[in-house]
């Protein structure tokens, strides 16, 4: 078949009002990202892709709200990923991930170094106006070098793909609703009794203060942190993800 | 890329219902085990699939019994019956007695609106209760009579029907069979035309044309695809496909035979909501029937008939939920594209039908195009099955064209008193004033869409109640994946909790405009962006009902005073007046 435009016309989509070029299969997150334009998100990962989770990528697209690291780049679709909407929503979105969970930044070895973190005070975010639930689910210190602190845990995923795709599953989401929860996939549910070793991918990915090394706590001191300086917006991809 | 959420393992559902009767508790180790080592999984995705469905949760018990947490039931009283079955065996709801023999628990409508109150034992139907059947219940579990040993007559379900139609006298009149051997029902086609041509849309609650959605999945380059029934009828209210279920299963067979050689597609699969599974042995023989109609065939053009049982998860009716529970995973609904036409079933291209959408199929290629278009509006052509429940004298099921006005229907059903609210399409449909202009609606997808479910309340229900029983159903039902739909369907359920107990203010209602605008536009899958209905409708047609509750304070602690003492209380053993505190008043004044 042939193709119905030269291979060499780079197609392009518009994006906040500018034209944006994208590869065959790349999504409007990915294609922004690849351009320099920041669209904030939490779930996808430029190694593990999409989730579709966290929902913080939304845009605005053809007139209807998409995840934009799961909508496909299309030429000629008109997207806005700033507005005055969509960065309320956006924070809305972050102040329910604050109140779901326990997220007492200032007692966080993660603190500075979290997306999380950094991305609610990138969205004006000062307090939460939900009350918060207080979660009680176990922490499970099982393992040798790692642990897991399942109420501050954001359900992103990330950890689950990568070990997914180093063969060992050594975590899945199990439960339902609010009871969705972080599962070793061990007889016992501990990580100490699966497989998952501190060099691995899914060791080290978590966005947040959930999956942690043991012993290591506090490493950076304040002021030399991650995302002390910079928001998440302003950095490469090297350092934006874990 | 790693976009995997679990590992499909078909079969997984059916092989946790066996592990339940055989074990007990499907996550019982040496089950978990065995599921463990049969599906090649490590054990932790068998427990993530199992934790997720409602029915896998309840404790190994001789007698398991789940009242039906539904606003139609608790009108019709099912508070009092379950506390009058619980207070005889000394527990709580939720709760297993001590001897392991009896679990009471709540779980959301099983389609028996219309025999309310109803409750499930063991799997099994219970309607239309009374204090004096559940006397007898409690009798028939201290003398230990095994539930299959029970009258049969406590596990009648009826099917009133009080309007038939052209659609009813026609599945009435001919078999099902006599549509499978027209010539045109061989011809994929001719099928195809017949449904696009009649206008068909979608039954199951979105109205999407059939012959649309079947076109792009028959489209697709892959040659193996599925065909889907989706009998998951969850949604609270909705009852029409359980007639369909239980007398036509037939002809539902014979439709998807149809659909499924429209599009192409080798295997048909019927998606059963757990609550159902009693309609089991009807449809496996209507099943086996039809797949006999198919023997004189060439094998290749046979269609493989099949029925899979979920296992309690509202959001399993939504398609690619339901899909991932067919592929043995929880049933979270996928991030779309791509789209089960597409990408459905085992990642091949897929068409998800509602139940009453594919007898409609059969009726279609049986009685011709022109007979279905000549009924119901241009935009939504066809007869329709209404289910209506509520303050009526007559709940049941109703045949009228598209069309149909909401105040015809409703007087079709006898109102007992005046109509005050009347909820269209389930809690996620909307909650509407019973007005003179509300009533002269149309029921149709152009103008007041309606899945078929109507529920009639009159003057002596308070919609803020109402509501909060809708909040809770969703709190509960919600899949968890996405943000905005697993918190913001809690925050609704708390402030609706605090506004029944009195002390929620009007401040509490403007915190939550902003988590309703993130599941009205950020949410994941129709559950969510449709979550906050009942609040957006209470909001704008009941608000004097509304503020009535409201107390006059700018703000009030989150938290109930008395609550909080009641760890302490528990511990202390106390629970005198001195152990209680008011919320408004100083506990001095009190004394
Ligand atoms: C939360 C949710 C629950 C649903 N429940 C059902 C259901 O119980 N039965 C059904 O047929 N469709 C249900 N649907 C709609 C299905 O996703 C799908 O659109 C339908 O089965 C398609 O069939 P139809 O085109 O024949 O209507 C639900 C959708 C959502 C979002
Ligand atoms: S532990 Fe971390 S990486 Fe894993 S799902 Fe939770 S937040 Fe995501
Ligand atoms: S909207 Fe609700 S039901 Fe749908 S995917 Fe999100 S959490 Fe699950
Ligand atoms: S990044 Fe798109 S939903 Fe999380």
């Amino acid at each position: 078949m042939a193709p119905m435009t030269s291979p060499f016309a780079s197609e392009t989509f518009t994006l906040d009002g500018k034209p944006t070029p994208f590869a065959p299969g790349q999504t409007v997150l990915e294609a922004a990202l690849a351009a320099g334009h920041y669209i904030p998100h939490l779930c996808w990962h430029p190694e593990m892709g999409n989730h579709g989770s966290c929902r913080l990528c939304v845009v605005e697209a053809n007139g209807r709200i998409h995840a934009s690291c799961a909508l496909p780049a299309q030429p000629g679709l008109q997207v806005v990923s700033k507005s005055e909407t969509l960065t309320r929503v956006r924070r809305t979105l972050l102040e329910m991930l604050f109140a779901e969970g326990n997220h007492f930044c200032p007692g966080c070895e993660k603190s500075g170094d979290c997306l999380l973190q950094a991305l609610a005070y990138a969205h004006g975010m000062t307090a939460s106006h939900f009350d918060p639930f207080y979660p009680q689910r176990r922490i499970d210190a099982s393992h040798p070098d790692l642990w897991l602190d399942p109420n501050r845990c954001i359900l992103c995923g990330l950890c689950v793909r990568a070990s997914l795709a180093e063969g060992k599953e050594a975590l899945v989401i199990g439960g339902r609703g609010i009871a969705s929860r972080l599962l070793a996939t061990s007889p016992s549910g501990l990580l100490g009794d699966t497989a998952l070793a501190a060099t691995d991918r899914a060791a080290r990915i978590c966005p947040v203060g959930a999956l942690n090394f043991k012993e290591v706590g506090f490493a950076s001191p304040i002021g030399k942190r991650r995302f002390d300086h910079r928001p998440p917006e302003a950095m490469s991809d090297k350092e934006r993800y874990t | 890329m790693a976009t995997e959420r679990q590992r499909t393992a078909p079969g997984l559902l059916a092989a946790l219902h066996q592990a339940r009767l055989r074990w007990g508790n499907p996550l019982e180790e040496p089950a978990l085990a065995e599921l463990s080592a049969a599906f090649a999984l490590p054990p932790g995705e068998i427990a993530a699939t199992a934790s997720f469905y409602h029915f896998f949760q309840t404790p190994p018990a001789r007698y398991q019994i789940h009242f039906i947490d539904h606003v139609v039931d608790h009108h019709a009283g099912i508070e009092a019956l379950c506390n009058r079955l619980c207070a005889a065996f000394a527990i709580q709801p939720g709760e297993r007695t001590a001897d392991a023999h009896l679990f009471v628990g709540w779980t959301a409508c099983a389609g028996l609106s219309d025999q309310a109150p109803a409750a499930i034992v063991n799997g099994r139907p219970l309607p239309a209760l009374t204090p004096e059947r559940i006397d007898a219940i409690i009798d028939a579990i201290r003398a230990q009579i095994p539930v299959a040993e029970w009258p049969a007559e406590w596990f009648a379900v009826a099917n009133p029907v009080y309007r038939r139609g052209p659609l009813l006298t026609w599945l009435h009149a001919t078999p099902a069979a006599a549509v499978l051997e027209q010539l045109s029902a061989r011809e994929p086609e001719a099928i195809l035309q017949a449904v696009a041509d009649a206008g068909l849309r979608g039954r199951g609650g979105a109205g999407f044309p059939t012959a649309t959605k079947w076109r792009f999945c028959r489209e697709t380059a892959d040659p193996t695809r599925y065909l889907i029934c989706n009998a998951d009828e969850g949604e609270p209210g909705t009852f029409k496909d359980r007639l369909l279920l239980t007398h036509y299963p037939d002809h539902l067979f014979a439709g998807m035979t149809l659909a499924a050689r429209a599009i192409g597609a080798q295997t048909a699969m019927l998606y059963l909501r757990y609550e159902y599974q009693y309609l089991l042995p009807k449809l496996e023989a209507a099943r086996e029937r039809i797949l006999a109609a198919q023997s004189q065939l060439p094998p290749s053009e046979r269609i493989t008939l099949e029925i899979a049982l979920g296992a309690g998860a509202y959001v399993c009716g939504e398609e690619s939920a339901l899909i991932e529970s067919l592929e043995g995973k929880p049933g979270r609904p996928r991030v779309r594209p791509p789209f089960p036409v597409t990408s459905g079933y085992l990642g091949q291209p897929t068409v998800v039908n509602n139940v009453e959408t594919l007898v409609a199929v059969a009726a279609i290629v049986g009685n011709g195009p022109q007979w279905w278009r000549s009924m119901g509006t241009p935009d939504s052509s066809g007869p329709k099955l209404f289910c209506v429940s509520g303050d009526v004298a007559r709940p049941g099921l109703y045949e009228f064209p598209y069309g149909v006005a909401l105040g015809d229907l409703i007087t079709a059903a006898r109102p007992l008193g005046t109509p005050y609210a009347i909820q269209v399409s389930g809690p996620s449909g909307t909650l509407l004033p019973a007005t003179p202009e509300q009533l002269a609606r149309p029921l149709a997808f152009e103008a007041l869409p309606c899945n078929g479910t109507v529920m009639v309340f009159d003057e002596r229900r308070d919609p803020v109640a109402i509501v909060r029983h809708f909040a809770r159903f969703f709190a509960h039902e919600s899949c968890g994946f996405c943000t905005p739909c697993r918190v913001g369907t809690q925050l609704i359920a708390k402030t609706f909790a605090k506004i029944a107990a009195g002390y929620a203010t009007r401040f509490d209602l403007e915190r939550l405009a902003p988590a309703l605008e993130a599941m009205r536009l950020a949410s994941n899958c129709g559950f969510g962006l449709s979550a906050g209905n009942p609040v957006r409708d209470l909001i704008a047609y009941f608000r004097p009902r509304l503020d009535a509750h409201l107390q006059p304070h700018d703000f009030l602690p989150a938290f109930s005073l008395d609550a909080e003492l009641a760890a302490t209380r528990r511990l202390t053993g106390r629970d005198d007046t001195h152990a209680h505190l008011a919320q408004f008043e100083q506990p001095e004044a009190a004394r």
